[in-house]
């Protein structure tokens, strides 16, 4: 399997250049037919706005329904067009170059609550709403969907596309976990459902599964249904210092061993540990790694948790452990994305590992990743084995470099079955390292299941798995 | 049958021998008879042979050798499935994986566990207990003590703990897969937030169709702090599944919540005698897990909420024996009916918890309109019922009239927004009924995923989807 052809283009600003297949149409004539003169656009800052890799689309498509959504699928698939399904442009970032970009498809005007069943603690949704807006229409209920730990900016649907892990998975799971059923646009135009709002269902193959994480390789979710969690009673976190990662996980490790039941272990370290020194509002502890430790429930619940947990840290030789009432919104925005406490991030990695293979694995990554005048921000997620890497500063042909060594770090890690892969970079590093590395069965699975879906390879083509040749 | 069809058969079955040993092979008559039963109400075709491999490899050999002969290949477990998954439908190949009963590791500060396919559900957890870790695997299927791991994933199994921890999907961390071509894969693994569709969440629950597992990668969990087991009885199903609802909807979430219609307790009470009033209709055993403080709290409003639905009593289980002996009322369900009937027909569905009163009340119309009986347990707090019909599927008439009936609830179920299967999938008994709940667009979909990852069709063949979505494959000249 090579991914070559795929990701070595040369991509220049506007004109794509593995245009095999016959194209026709223009897709703002075509498209402002479907849907309106006012929901397509082809004008040179709005293409500007929605490039992805310095690609440029010729049309930028905002329906306004699951059904235009079809429409807009349909016109692109008669035509020949290669379609990138936007919500809030957040995950996009993470990828291979695209071969071919024509339409920016948006979802984001797709942003009704469709269900809101109390009863159930259930809600179906429109993939272009905003996780925060939900939330805030669900307060009055009382009933929440954890998706970020700060006010999260992202799409329902773009999180399904990205499926990471949810950060109090331990209480409240992970988006498999909570995703009943979708509707889906196929690259064909047409719409359909699977999973019903039952939190048992086992007739036929698991589609959700299926389209989770498929960053829209397979079509475009256009609504779904998720189980949501009441609000607790009573929040409340303690954050201890360390003076290393090793350190930090030590802790996330003696707590993941007891009897308690936190919503999740959080470690920061470098970058987003700098960010929050003197912080003013939370009086955070001394060290170069942080444990970031939430509780919820009921409040005798909690602060039996607290006390333990504090004994515990302490004993896993933490320097000092603060007990905060609420996690500082800075703090929460650096946990979703470490990006936020970067100064001047140029380029974000995440590695998959197993838990007890965190501290050693941040330890490989920023010793073989991080160069001369450059600084990293690590947020990981202990209990997920999920560590997010940014790297700050600009060095000499670091590019060429970094590639080298993230192959390096890659072969390391999958000794151990551990992945990396990158979340965002400059065209020019892409172009030298694949972004999800090398798969193998697997990725030659999905590529397979690719091919059955969307045979014109109209969605997505070449960003996420290896190219096929599509069918004529 | 014909000398030279005979004799390319015996060479087949040594081809197969040479692979996992002879003494791995069963192909008499006798053994070919026993393995086209499952617990289901049907029975399946004569076979080619069973093959017992003993590793990966071996599973690899036996899937390259039925590709190149065309051989249709059926995996197996303990053929505990109740919808026909594990029957054979044509002259296939039927790969039984208990030789590979292995637990190979067991990592707590990973909290997960690599086992092999063969082995037994409860047999991992009380290995997981001997080796005093204080974890635990959380599935527990109601045939869980002869129930494969296997099995289990392939069906996508649930049980009574489902409630707060989901189902079998939901402890599946990594499966290594052999494909249909021999080809093993390994999806998934110990770390998250990988990239890509979540192929091993579509494995599960995929009823062997795509590829036989030979290495499970699952989540294990630490023992609950403390556990306590409340029996709570109603005057009728209706109050106890609004008990149910106003539980769940007050932000608490029970271990288990498994409900018992009159009936239902009537019958297992005869059996394992735990004493259930004659004058109640329906009984919910919850149990409730979690740490020590704040349980109090939890049990009050528990109780608040059973007798705000009109709860008649309350009782906590003041020990280990008295909870083992709730539970027993509610795991003897199926035996106490056993004692009574030659066939129960346990009907799998699944609806949106809050309609669960409704649905029970509408299986029982249509069970009285065939004449037939029905008594019913439920995973109230997922809102999966288990209606079971007592009948002597020997009875052509009865038969008739029990499938029907069946075919009937699919129907209400799938109106009231639910399932056709919560926790037992398709197999063969729910083919046509999936397409009460996907039109044929979704049905196309669905077996796109079929058809990339087995092309020829020959992974439990003619299963779980209708028999016309094959027919256009076939006719589509995309299938053999």
């Amino acid at each position: 399997m090579t991914r070559d052809s795929v990701t070595h283009n040369s991509m220049t600003n506007s004109s794509m250049t593995n245009d095999s297949k016959t194209r026709t149409g223009d897709p703002v004539a075509v498209l402002q037919g479907v849907l309106g003169e006012t929901r397509c656009s082809g004008d040179a800052a709005t293409r500007a706005m929605y490039a992805v890799d310095g690609c440029r689309p010729q049309a930028v498509a905002w329906p306004r329904t699951a059904e235009e959504v079809g429409a807009v699928l349909a016109a692109a698939n008669a035509h020949g067009w290669a379609v990138i399904p936007w919500g809030s442009g957040s995950a996009l970032a993470e990828g291979d170059v695209p071969t071919r970009y024509d339409v920016a498809l948006m979802t984001t005007d797709l942003g009704e609550l469709l269900d809101e069943d109390a009863d159930n603690l259930t809600v179906t949704v429109a993939a272009g709403m905003r996780a925060a807006e939900l939330n805030r229409r669900l307060r009055d209920a009382r009933l929440h969907l954890p998706l970020t730990l700060g006010e999260g900016q992202g799409t329902i649907g773009g999180a399904l596309m990205a499926d990471r892990p949810l950060p109090k998975r331990l209480l409240h799971g992970d988006l498999r976990d909570l995703l009943l059923g979708l509707r889906v646009a196929l690259p064909d135009g047409s719409l359909v459902r699977y999973g019903r709002k039952v939190i048992k269902n086992v007739a036929g193959y698991d589609m959700n599964k299926l389209f989770l994480g498929s960053r829209g390789m397979l079509g475009v979710v256009v609504e779904a249904t998720l189980r949501v969690t009441t609000l607790p009673d009573q929040e409340a976190w303690l954050v201890a210092g360390y003076a290393s990662i090793r350190g930090a996980a030590q802790g996330a490790a003696a707590l993941y061993g007891s009897a308690l039941l936190p919503a999740c272990l959080h470690i920061l370290l470098g970058d987003a540990v700098v960010a929050f020194q003197g912080m003013p509002g939370a009086d955070l502890p001394e060290g170069r790694a942080l444990l970031v430790v939430g509780f919820e429930g009921r409040g005798v619940t909690v602060r039996r948790q607290l006390a333990d947990a504090n004994r515990l840290l302490l004993a896993a030789d933490a320097s000092a452990v603060a007990e905060l009432e609420t996690l500082p919104a800075a703090l929460a925005a650096a946990l979703d994305d470490p990006r936020h406490a970067a100064p001047h991030p140029v380029a974000a990695l995440r590695l998959s590992v197993a838990p007890t293979a965190v501290a050693e694995s941040v330890a490989r990554a920023v010793g073989t990743l991080v160069l001369p005048n450059m600084s990293v921000g690590v947020a990981a997620d202990y209990s997920a084995g999920v560590v997010r890497l940014v790297l700050s500063g600009e060095d000499d042909d670091m590019w060429e470099r970094l590639g080298r060594r993230l192959a390096e770090l890659r072969r390391g890690l999958a000794d151990h079955g551990g992945l990396a892969m990158v979340s965002a970079a400059p065209t020019a590093f892409k172009a030298l390292a694949p972004a999800w590395g090398e798969l193998g069965g697997e990725g030659r699975l999905m590529q397979r299941i690719k091919q059955q879906f969307d045979p014109l390879d109209m969605l997505v083509p070449g960003r996420y798995v290896p190219a096929y040749r599509p069918q004529s | 049958m014909p000398s030279t069809k005979r004799s390319a058969r015996h060479r087949l079955i040594d081809r197969i021998g040479a692979i996992v040993g002879p003494a791995h092979v069963l192909h008499e008559v006798g053994d070919r008879y026993v393995y086209g039963y499952d617990a289901s109400v049907y029975r399946g075709t004569d076979i080619l042979a069973v093959a017992f491999p003993g590793s990966t490899s071996q599973v690899s050999k036996l899937m390259r050798l039925a590709a190149a002969e065309g051989l249709p290949v059926i995996a197996r477990g303990s053929g505990t499935g109740i919808n026909g998954g594990a029957l054979p439908r044509a002259e296939a190949l039927v790969i039984e994986c208990s030789r590979m009963n292995q637990v190979l590791r067991v990592d707590p500060a990973n909290r997960l566990a690599v086992v092999e396919p063969g082995v037994i559900n409860q047999d991992l957890k009380a290995h997981l207990t001997t080796l005093g870790y204080g974890f635990t695997y959380v599935p527990d299927p109601g045939s869980q003590v002869v129930s494969t791991i296997g099995g289990n994933v392939g069906n996508n199994a649930g049980g009574m703990h489902c409630l707060k921890y989901g189902v079998t999907a939901n402890h599946i961390l990594g499966l290594e897969v052999v494909l249909p071509d021999g080809e093993v894969v390994t999806l998934g693994g110990e770390g998250g937030g990988r990239p890509g569709m979540d192929l091993t969440g579509l494995f599960v629950g995929s009823e062997g169709t795509l590829g036989v597992v030979t290495r499970i990668t699952m989540r294990i969990l630490p023992l609950p702090e403390t556990v306590v087991t409340q029996l709570a009885l109603f005057p009728d199903v209706a109050a106890a599944a609004a008990a149910v609802s106003g539980i769940m909807s007050a932000g608490i979430v029970p271990a288990a919540l498994e409900l018992l219609d009159h009936k239902m307790m009537a019958m297992v009470d005869r059996f394992v005698h735990v004493g259930y009033p004659a004058d109640a209709g329906a009984a919910l055993i919850i149990e409730m897990d979690g740490l020590g403080e704040g349980m109090d709290q939890e049990l009050r409003r528990v109780a608040e909420l059973c007798h705000a639905n009109a709860a008649l009593d309350i009782k906590t289980a003041r020990n280990a024996e008295e909870a083992d002996r709730l539970w027993l009322s509610r795991r003897a369900a199926y035996g106490s009916m056993a004692r009574v009937t030659p066939t129960v027909y346990v009907i799998d569905t699944c609806v949106p918890r809050n309609l669960l009163a409704e649905a029970i009340g509408k299986v029982i119309a249509i069970c009285e309109r065939r004449g037939l009986d029905v008594v019913t347990v439920a995973h109230a707090g997922d809102g999966n019922l288990h209606p079971l019909i007592p009948f002597d599927n020997d009875n052509p008439a009865e038969r008739e009239q029990a499938l029907a009936a069946h075919h009937e609830i699919m129907a209400m179920c799938v109106a009231l927004g639910g399932s056709i299967t919560g926790e037992h999938g398709v197999g063969v008994e729910k083919q046509e009924e999936l397409a009460l709940m996907y039109n044929p667009r979704e049905l196309a979909a669905m077996f796109a995923v079929k058809q990339a990852v087995d092309p020829g069709l020959r992974c439990n063949p003619d299963k779980v989807f209708p028999a016309e979505v094959y027919a256009a494959a076939r006719a589509a000249g995309k299938a053999p």
